[in-house]
């Protein structure tokens, strides 16, 4: 339940925000979370239900954008010679593809060795409020 | 509050928000809220009478930010980092599910060690400085940090214990987590290196089921070797998940009971350390 710690420093972080531009009540709190960060969507809505009471977002709504992985994978990167001066280096139009979950195969290659260009995302992004 | 219809909720009553009656036989003259579009609120009226209710049309407004969450955790990780790579000392996070056997590896580490390098422990629980205690024991200086609720050690628990620890010059700080493969996983706590412990009897799927975890471990140590021959773990499987998750990942298999595997773990500690002075 590390949920209820993040719940926490993102009500801080809401409380320091809504009091910079000035806003007296939050109504809703926009997070970007990566469908690969390490963090439960639905254990992190209920902690901040849990930690809004009291704060400045007290009746605020947590709406959640999910950010969908996207991975490069670095054996198709050497195959292709980026990173390299040969001559030969292809480009292509889309070198990333799309991921749900950690320890998938690049579905080009079959390697393990992609790396994640979005989708680890926890993000604050927005406030609404009056 | 609000000298028109004595509203509390708020202090301000914002011009731009449409004008409005009551209507509730209360003769107050229409003015308008700044609450948010449907928020509900009370008038307390003179006569005593609270009135409940909410109003429509008020507009919010959106603030567009980009901050992330983990931010202030990684500021304070990095400056850890910092202050002990200056310091010259080699830091490693070592994380396992409950049971796994870090206290008993780093006691008979600590022991092989013999005091040839400045070590020191920071012991992460929930309760208890029984961890803290079994450390003291081999006569090294030891912090036990109960983390109450929380399920795992962040960067600011961590700040706080090297400040009554000494400093460890071409040392080595064991930070032992707190024993769970979930929560620790989005902590940095500014190590050097990430040390994923399991052992023998948790068998093949641990990294599968906690990718987490995995996916930014530099040392996998399988422990309890003495067990294997009784369990019947694919050893191989296990290593083979892990690298699924976490390409290239070096691993050990060792017994803190028998000290098999121990002079390869040992073997790393020095090399990763000299590494670090490098």
């Amino acid at each position: 339940m590390h949920e209820l710690s993040l719940a926490a420093d993102l009500l801080e972080l809401t409380e320091r925000h809504a009091q910079a531009s000035g806003l007296v009540q939050v109504l809703r709190v926009h997070l970007a979370l990566g469908a690969l960060a390490p963090v439960d969507e639905e254990a992190l809505t209920f902690a901040f239900e849990v930690a809004r009471r009291g704060t400045v977002a007290e009746s605020a709504e947590l709406h959640i954008e999910r950010v969908a992985g996207r991975a490069s994978c670095q054996s198709c990167r050497e195959m292709r010679g980026e990173g390299t001066n040969e001559p030969g280096a292809m480009e292509a139009a889309d070198p990333t593809f799309p991921v749900d979950a950690r320890g998938v195969p690049c579905p080009t290659c079959g390697s393990f060795t992609w790396k994640l260009v979005q989708g680890d995302e926890l993000r604050l992004t927005g406030l609404e409020g009056v | 509050m609000c000298a028109t219809c004595g509203c509390g909720a708020l202090d301000a009553h914002d011009p731009s928000g449409p004008a409005h009656d009551h209507g509730h036989d209360a003769e107050l003259p229409a003015h308008a809220h700044p609450l948010a579009e449907g928020a509900e609120h009370e008038h307390h009226l003179a006569d005593g009478t609270i009135l409940r209710h909410r109003h429509d049309g008020v507009a919010s407004r959106l603030v567009r930010l980009e901050h992330d969450l983990l931010a202030r955790n990684d500021e304070v990780a990095d400056a850890n980092r910092a202050r002990l790579r200056a310091g010259g000392t080699l830091t490693l996070n070592l994380m396992s599910s409950p049971g796994a056997g870090k206290t008993s590896l780093l006691v008979r580490t600590l022991e092989a060690l013999g005091g040839t390098v400045p070590v020191a422990v920071v012991e992460g629980d929930q309760e208890t400085s029984l961890d803290a205690d079994r450390i003291r024991a081999t006569g090294t200086p030891a912090v036990q940090v109960n983390t109450g609720k929380a399920c795992h050690l962040d960067a600011n628990m961590v700040a706080r214990a090297l400040s009554s620890l000494p400093p460890l010059p071409s040392g080595i700080l064991f930070v032992e987590n707190v024993g769970n493969l979930v929560c620790p996983a989005a902590f940095d706590l500014g190590e050097s290196c990430r040390v994923v412990i399991v052992s023998v009897t948790e068998g093949e799927d641990k990294p599968l089921k906690y990718p987490h975890m995995f996916a930014r471990a530099d040392l996998l140590l399988v422990t309890k070797a003495d067990l294997l021959p009784h369990v019947g773990l694919d050893l191989p499987l296990l290593l083979e998940r892990a690298r699924q998750i976490r390409p290239g990942l070096e691993t050990l298999l060792l017994s803190s009971r028998t000290g098999e595997g121990l002079d390869a773990w040992l073997a790393w500690l020095e090399r990763t350390r000299k590494a670090l002075l490098a």
